[in-house]
């Protein structure tokens, strides 16, 4: 049970040991230690040297007892009011930023000591920069600073209870203990909101009036200041009341709050030069009284500014959390998760703890839709699966219990509780594969959500965190495959039932490759979380700059998995228009227009989606990204969610690429090197183990085909190409990024499904593209570089020599010619004289991919 | 002790890896300490001796810097012994060297923790003519997570300012490096403030890579590189639970 703070000497009888510890340590020798074993390293380090000052954070120092007590009923002029608010809304952000409240919010003495403020107990002691002021009214203390240090206080108890969640790493992301210190948390809402409208009221009538009289020109602006304050304290409150309520049930309303609330600190800002320092109002001894944690932790307050600037963000994360309750489908709901967790600056913790917490409470997503719907959703969206497979599903998953009961025995029991399925007709092959499904989303549950919530982890946990998804995603493939060869074996006999046992032996109505919808859905999902994997490495600064070839060479290879397994799904949804499905009688081959009769018509917002890939289609030069768009065009089938996924992949691979290129041209000439000295300089380590070990994550999964060591030195080779004919093609990869993003920006919030998300979508896509420019204006510098000009013309002449020294005859084969010139770069790398230049990687324009340039020539 | 979270605590004190790295450009010296310097011997040289045993010590006499912040050739520098742990009559003057800069202060049982248990991975860097402690190196070796692999950790690295530039600090780290491996260590690890540029350098020339960022491991928030050597690499060959390594 939470006490206030008492200052008082412990009530605990102390007792003198330290003669009976040199009694009991004589015999010992220097050095002798007695330890029990579980006496650990962190135990160590917390251990406390007792009456040591540094290492004794709860020794009371003589400064501190000497010190007098501040008078907690003295009263305040309304700028002291403006001060004190403002350092105890400092202290608020900095332990919202991740410190102890010991250190911040619990150095305000009004905060510690607030219900010893008494109405009636007057102290005449005058207040004020000058002893002669005339003494302000005492509900400047007793009714506006006592209310609005309440409602602090109350907001931090609320947004304390959900960070008590654990969604957020405890001491890294926050720091939960109150010490034992109350924060009014019996103080009923309505009591506090009864307090801050008499203050309100107080101040409308008398306040206002006193502040004219006595405050001079600055009147208004002081006037001003301490209303928005209040303001500021009731919407505060209000908004957080309402975000943190169960299920998102208030959260809708919470809005109007938070607008309020940004427009309020605003207010704050603009007035608070006004504030007047108030002698002792904070005491940054208190954690001595607190806690004895050793060792201490630095004190270390935001600014005014910076808390102004964390306030307004957390207003705005709230924000768009709560207009992403209302989310229309799955894939805007996934589009805005990642670009909440992938913005920068990063969200703060309470703002992540409250994404986690309104994603999945109760098996409800969002605070209305359940997690099944959502799962399935995203399947459809995806892999288009024939329409009938998910009819049912409301009913068999209600007899699943939608608990999440997917054990072998519950399924068992679903099973048997379908006494239809033993029943041999088309209906009871359906309801089988209905059945199936909605087992397969009862375990698809777990790794979707948990990939979602990693949105609202800190970034380096983002990384630490999906090495395991991946392997949740790996596990549930394994599955997933069992699901759909059982999908495909009924699926044969509902043909065979349908069409006869003839149909393939005929050849007349060959079936289409079977789609492997769980797969598809789960390989996709897994390629995405391997591709984050990878680039949240560069983020977080892990990668050095001879790793960057390695690294962005296997990324290229899981893009390039990706974007072809994405164009496979297309495919077979296309694929899917065209054929007559497997359970429609026999009849004329469907068309494109009977398919358009028959319901399956273009919306216009298709048709307009159409339109504009006609665009892409027609600037962009790329092999999958062109293959895409055509197909768009003549067919309407896939989703767009299936689109904008490959059309994003393709361009991520071919700024991937790239980037490569280049890193593999200032490789061949000699400016980067892949093997630094150091590496093997004292035989500890080599690049073919550090390339192991990097990938290792990836190393056991079934599939994508993990690139190899040898491969990936193959690739750095580029076919024994000269640096600047690489430089060429990765100019054409970043042209051809830069078209298609261009394009991207071309399409609607609703067509690139970032309702939820689009300015910071934009955004992103902008600095994709400034990524393009800012590398084709490096590659058109370093193709004047001295050594990769000397590296070309030696190139030239080892060619004209080879060619001189054969006799002519029948020209060489494309691999001939590969092969080669791969021998020749291998067996004698041509000696440059040129200066070797130090390679420069810029960030600024993304995280994920850098613009490689060389330092301008040493003199 | 502060509470952890249900769900997601840290496993042990975050605050808590000690320092490996951050004194190395940042240490001062003011120790008074006399450690004993008898049991040295000597070496012609540093930083090439990767085979040395673990357990001998080896004296530096020379500098063979270049650097402008050396003391010139004008100026002998002093040489340097170094010595194994032997006693807690040394543990006076390690801790002052390491005391006199680190932000994070630590108590005596951290480094008895360290210097108890693993007493042959801890090695000091002493001024020969003044007998005083000018660096040191302290480390620890145990199994390691789901795979029981044994990793070694350096625990703390502490170079006196004035000694710098002479490759002290690499010297140290090769020594308990090739104790540890002798011991039987799989892989090394340690964690540095991620901005502490030379002392990632100085652990990258010797084969370590940033294996994760750790986000505000500091109690000054600030985050760390937890950096890894892998001494067996036929190991990850074998490993068969990665993701929890």
């Amino acid at each position: 049970m939470p006490t206030k703070l008492s200052l008082s000497s412990s009530v605990y009888p102390y007792e003198d040991v330290t003669a009976l510890l040199d009694t009991a340590t004589k015999d010992m020798e220097v050095g002798q230690l007695i330890q029990i074993p579980s006496f650990s390293l962190f135990d160590a380090m917390c251990a406390i040297v007792i009456m040591d000052p540094k290492m004794d954070t709860g020794m009371v120092m003589d400064d501190i007892v000497s010190r007098p007590v501040f008078n907690i009923n003295m009263r305040v002029t309304p700028t002291e009011f403006i001060w004190i608010f403002d350092n105890i809304l400092i202290g608020q952000m900095t332990w919202l930023s991740g410190h102890a409240l010991s250190q911040t919010l619990f150095t305000s003495c009004h905060i510690l000591r607030l219900l010893e403020i008494n109405e009636y107990d007057d102290d005449e002691e005058p207040s004020g920069p000058t002893k002669d002021a005339p003494q302000p009214p005492r509900e400047f203390l007793v009714a506006v600073l006592k209310s609005c240090v309440l409602a602090i206080a109350k907001s931090c108890s609320l947004i304390w209870s959900e960070m008590r969640k654990g969604q957020v790493y405890e001491e890294e992301d926050f720091m939960t203990n109150k010490f034992g210190v109350s924060m009014f948390e019996d103080i009923p809402t309505a009591s506090l909101v009864a307090m801050l409208d008499q203050a309100e009221y107080w101040m409308e009538t008398e306040g206002t009036q006193w502040i004219r009289d006595h405050c001079g020109d600055d009147a208004g602006e002081i006037l001003k200041g301490v209303m928005e304050r209040i303001d500021y304290c009731r919407s505060s409150y209000m908004a957080l009341f309402q975000v943190i309520a169960p299920k998102c049930s208030l959260y809708p309303q919470a809005g109007p709050q938070l607008e309020a609330m940004r427009t309020h600190i605003s207010g704050l800002k603009a007035t608070h030069a006004l504030g007047t320092k108030v002698e002792g109002a904070f005491d940054h001894t208190i954690h001595r009284q607190l806690v004895a944690n050793t060792p201490p932790r630095a004190i270390a307050l935001l600014t005014f500014d910076e808390t102004i600037e964390q306030l307004a963000q957390m207003c705005t994360d709230l924000m768009s959390i709560g207009k992403a309750l209302s989310f229309t489908d799955t894939a805007n709901l996934v589009n805005f998760f990642i670009l909440f967790g992938s913005q920068k600056p990063a969200p703060g913790a309470f703002p992540r703890s409250i994404l986690q917490t309104v994603l999945y409470e109760d098996r409800i997503v969002m605070g209305s839709r359940k997690v099944e719907d959502v799962v399935r959703e995203s399947i459809q969206e995806t892999v288009s699966p024939v329409s009938w497979i998910f009819d049912n599903f409301d009913v068999l998953q209600a007899k699943l219990g939608g608990a999440g009961n997917t054990t072998p025995a519950s399924e068992s029991q679903l099973l048997e509780s379908i006494p239809e399925l033993a029943e041999d007709d088309i209906s009871s092959y359906k309801l089988r594969i209905q059945t199936n499904v909605v087992m397969f989303v009862e375990k698809a549950t777990k790794p979707f959500v948990d990939t979602l919530q990693i949105m609202g982890q800190n970034t380096s946990r983002q990384r630490r965190n999906l090495r395991k998804i991946v392997q949740l995603w790996e596990t549930l493939q394994e599955q997933a495959e069992v699901f759909d060869a059982d999908v495909h074996a009924v699926l044969e006999e509902l043909r065979i039932q349908q069409l006869g046992p003839t149909g393939d032996e005929d050849g007349a109505l060959e079936q289409p490759a079977a789609p492997f919808y769980f797969v598809s859905w789960v390989y996709h999902l897994k390629l995405w979380v391997m591709e984050w994997l990878l680039f949240l490495g560069s983020e977080l600064e892990l990668y050095s700059p001879f790793e960057y070839s390695m690294v962005y060479a296997y990324v290229d290879s899981v893009l390039g998995a990706h974007s072809q397994h994405l164009q496979r799904i297309k495919s077979i949804i296309e694929s899917e228009v065209l054929e007559p499905e497997p359970v429609v009688p026999i009849g004329p081959i469907p068309t494109k227009e009977t398919h358009e009769e028959s319901g399956i018509k273009e919306t216009s917002e298709q048709k307009k989606k159409k339109k504009k890939k006609k665009k892409t289609s027609a600037s962009s030069t790329t092999t999958t990204t062109s293959t895409t768009t055509e197909k768009v065009i003549e067919y309407a089938k896939p989703k767009k969610t299936i689109l904008m996924w490959l059309y994003l992949t393709s361009v991520k691979m071919q700024l991937t690429r790239g980037v490569f290129l280049v890193l593999a041209s200032l490789t061949k000439a000699g400016h980067l090197t892949t093997t630094p000295p150091h590496i093997a300089s004292h035989g500890l380590n080599d690049l073919e183990t550090l390339f192991a070990h990097r990938f290792r994550a990836f190393r056991l999964l079934s599939s994508p085909e993990a690139l190899t060591f040898e491969i990936f030195l193959s690739r750095v080779d580029c076919d024994g190409l000269d640096s600047i004919a690489i430089l060429d093609y990765a100019t054409d990869y970043f042209s051809e990024a830069q078209r298609a993003l261009d394009q991207l920006l071309l399409l609607s919030a609703a067509e690139a499904q970032v309702l939820l998300c689009e300015d910071a979508w934009r955004k992103d896509i902008k600095n994709m593209i400034k990524v393009c420019i800012a590398s084709k204006i490096g590659i058109a510098g370093l193709q004047k570089d001295a050594r990769i000009l000397e590296l070309r013309k030696s190139t030239l002449e080892a060619q004209k020599r080879k060619a001189a020294a054969s006799s002519p005859g029948p020209k060489l084969t494309t691999a001939q010619i590969r092969s080669s010139s791969s021998s020749s770069s291998k067996a004698s790398a041509p000696v440059l004289k040129a200066p070797v230049r130090k390679v420069v990687f810029e960030w600024k324009y993304h995280s994920w991919w850098p613009v490689v340039t060389l330092a301008p020539p040493s003199s | 002790m502060p509470p952890k979270s249900k769900t997601k605590s840290k496993p042990k004190a975050k605050s808590g890896g000690p320092s490996a790295a951050t004194t190395t450009t940042t240490t001062t010296t003011t120790t008074t300490a006399t450690a004993p310097s008898d049991s040295t011997t000597t070496e012609s040289s540093h930083g090439s001796s990767t085979n040395t045993p673990a357990t001998k010590t080896k004296t530096e006499t020379t500098s063979s810097s270049s650097s402008s912040t050396v003391p010139s050739m004008a100026t002998p520098l002093p040489p340097i012994d170094y010595v194994g742990y032997e006693s807690e009559h040394q543990l006076q003057g390690m801790m002052s060297l390491i005391e006199n800069d680190l932000s994070e202060p630590y108590s005596i049982y951290t480094y008895r923790y360290f210097l108890h248990q693993w007493p042959k991975l801890s090695f000091l860097a002493m001024d020969r003519e003044k007998g005083t402690c000018i660096g040191v190196i302290v480390c620890r070796l145990e199994p390691h997570g789901h795979s029981a692999r044994n990793r070694g950790y350096i625990a703390m690295l502490a170079v006196s300012k004035e000694y710098r530039k002479r490759k002290i600090g690499s010297t140290l780290v090769l020594m308990a490096i090739e104790a540890m491996k002798s011991a039987g260590a799989d892989e090394i690890v340690l964690e540095t403030e991620y901005t502490n540029q030379s002392a990632i350098a100085l652990y990258q020339q010797m084969g370590f890579i940033k294996d994760k960022r750790l986000y505000r491991y500091y109690l000054n928030g600030v985050d760390a590189f937890r950096l890894k050597l892998l001494c067996k690499p036929e190991l990850l060959a074998l490993d068969l639970a990665p993701v929890n390594a």
